[in-house]
Formats: structure tokens, sequence, C-alpha cells
């Protein structure tokens, strides 16, 4: 069997040259893409907010404009929390800073607190709101079409629980990966 | 120039064939592996604008392309879900042959890239010439665990080669 390092080193690679121009122009584009990601999340919540606000001026009863609000508060709640996320960006000089197996660790803790997290900062917001607003169509609704917002009330929480689920498992892998992580400096 | 700038020069002369070496370590596909790459070399420049020379140049290099490459993996695997394996189970898997040297390359490479990050950062590091003490530095694993892990691969290695010879 040939020396491992000599056949490892004496392999044929595709080397990769850029110069200091391409670069700054990289650095810049990321940049970019992280600001054009931020404007779509921001985006994607006004029309959240766009929405419920029509509603609510459409609707007369009390209850139902209050829901309609919590709701876009919890909107709103979800989009600050994905902003201040994203803002929280390691510095550049980190991966150089840290050991392997701590940077690995850390990244593996930041995923796993966001999906555990996920109840407080995107399920959690919005449940007083629908939860308020199924309830009252359930209470108010004639016999004969309470159906529907029992129907409403059991797909929201059906999909609430379902995400809530996933999360944790994920969670729940990262978890294992860290424990492992643990024991490997032993 | 800037310093970040001629550092950056200087670890790209110097270390642009063990970097490439690496990311053919972490990614199999062609194309991803040209983008790992870049994006290692431009984790590396943005690195370079707060080295302190807290450490040894090449212990930095390493460093950041490891821990880019990490990320990378991390993020790959919510798209493509692939089971890592440990040293302790490594020596199970299958792999498809070729022909003489290139047969041992190519096992020793998708074996590689099979492997748990830390083990993966481990034997990369071994491979391109470093000791233990460096590897350790490196990873943040002692020295002693640094050196049976190494052996552990060397031993797999070996034995998977004179089982399909």
């Amino acid at each position: 069997m040939p020396e491992l390092r000599d056949l490892w080193q004496s392999q044929e690679v595709e080397e990769t040259r850029i110069s200091i121009e391409e670069l700054r122009a990289r650095a810049a584009g990321f940049q970019k893409r992280m600001q054009w990601r931020n404007l779509r999340e921001q985006l994607a919540s006004g029309i959240v907010v766009v929405c419920f606000v029509s509603m609510s001026m459409k609707v007369s009863a009390t209850v139902p404009r209050i829901s309609f609000g919590l709701i876009i508060a919890g909107a709103v709640y979800v989009a600050f929390h994905l902003y201040l996320w994203g803002r929280v960006r390691p510095l550049p000089s980190e991966p150089g800073r840290q050991s392997c197996i701590d940077y690995y660790r850390r990244e593996l803790e930041q995923q796993r607190d966001l999906l555990r997290s996920v109840w407080k900062w995107y399920l959690g917001p919005l449940i007083p709101g629908l939860a308020l607003f199924a309830g009252w169509g359930i209470v108010t609704a004639p016999p004969e079409r309470r159906w529907f917002p029992e129907l409403f009330a059991l797909v929201c929480a059906a999909v609430f629980w379902g995400v809530a689920w996933l999360n944790r498992r994920a969670a729940r892998q990262f978890d294992r990966q860290i424990k492992e992580l643990t024991g490997y400096g032993q | 120039m800037s310093d970040q700038d001629g550092l950056y020069q200087h670890a790209a002369a110097e270390y642009g064939a063990a970097l490439a070496r690496l990311a053919q370590g972490y990614e199999a596909d062609s194309d991803k592996r040209r983008d790992l790459l870049q994006e290692i070399h431009l984790a590396l420049w943005r690195s370079f604008d707060g080295f302190k020379a807290e450490c040894s140049l090449r212990t930095w290099v390493y460093r950041v392309a490891h821990n880019t490459a990490t990320s990378w993996v991390i993020r790959q695997r919510r798209s493509r879900p692939q089971m890592l394996v440990s040293l302790e189970e490594a020596g199970n898997l299958q792999i498809e042959p070729d022909s003489a040297r290139q047969v041992a390359l190519a096992r020793l490479t998708e074996l590689i890239r099979r492997l748990k990050p830390v083990d993966r950062q481990i034997i990369l590091c071994y491979l391109d010439g470093m000791d233990a003490a460096e590897i350790s530095d490196l990873t943040g694993l002692t020295p002693a665990n640094v050196a049976t892990k190494v052996h552990r691969i060397k031993i797999i290695l070996t034995e998977d080669y004179h089982a399909r010879t």
C-alpha cells in the first residue's frame, strides 16, 4: 500500500486563484445578498400585516378585530426576531481564533437553540391571535356551520404541533452531536 | 497593498494546493467543490483583517479552512442528508473500487468524506503533514487523542487496502 501522506499529497487538484479585487467584489456581494434577504423577510411580514389590517377593517365585531391585531403583533415580533438573528453574525476572524472543535460545537449549539426556541419566537407569538379568532368563530357560528371554525382550529393546531415536533426532533439530533463532541476531547 | 491583502496572497501561494486537497476531502461534487474552495478563499481573506499572529500562519489558515468547510457540511447536510460515521464505524464502509494507486486514493478520499467533521479534520491535517501537537493546537483535542485517532484510521485504511488486493 502506498504511504498515505505521499498518496494524498501527490494527487492532482484544481487550485483556485482569486484576485484581491474579485475577493472585495465577492465580499460586497455577500453583504448585498444579506441586505436583500433581510429586506425580503421584512416585505413578507409587511404583506401579512397589510392583509390582516385590511381584514380587520372589513369586520365590525370587536373580538375578531382584537384577534387580527394580535396576529399582526405576532408577525411583527417574528420579523423583528429574524432581523435580530440575521444581524448576529460571527466576526470574519472568528474561524481563525477558535479551535475546530469549539467552532463546530458553537455552530451546532446555534442551530439547536434556534430550533429549540421555535415556540418562543415563531409559533408562540401567533397563537393568541389565532386562538382568539378560532374561539370566537366556534362560539358565535350557528350550530350547522360550527364545523368550519372547529376545522380551522384543528388544522392550525395540527400544523403548529407538526412544526414544533419536527423542530424538536432536529434539535435533539443536534443535541446528540454536541454530547458526542463533548466526549471527543476527553 | 494592505497587510490583509499581503497575508492572503502569501497564504494562497503557500497553501493553495493544500486548500484544494482539503476541499477534496469535504465535497465530492466538482462544481460544489469549486464553490467551497472559493468560499474558503473568501473566508481566509476576510479573516486576515483580524489576524494578530496569536498562532502560526499555517494553523490560522487550516483553522479558517476547516471551520469554513464544517459550516459548509452542516449547510449541505440540511439539503443532502447523508449519514456521517465516526472512525470506529468507518471500518465497515463499502467503497467502490477502480485501479491501483487511483483506487487507493479514491478509497481514501471517499472514506474521509464520510467521516464526522472532527475525525475528518484530524485525518486531513495528518495527511497534509502536520504532527500530533499541531493537529491538537488546531482542533482543540489532546495530542494523545489525536495520535490514537490517526493510528486507528491508518489501521482501517491498511486493512481495507489489503482486503481488496
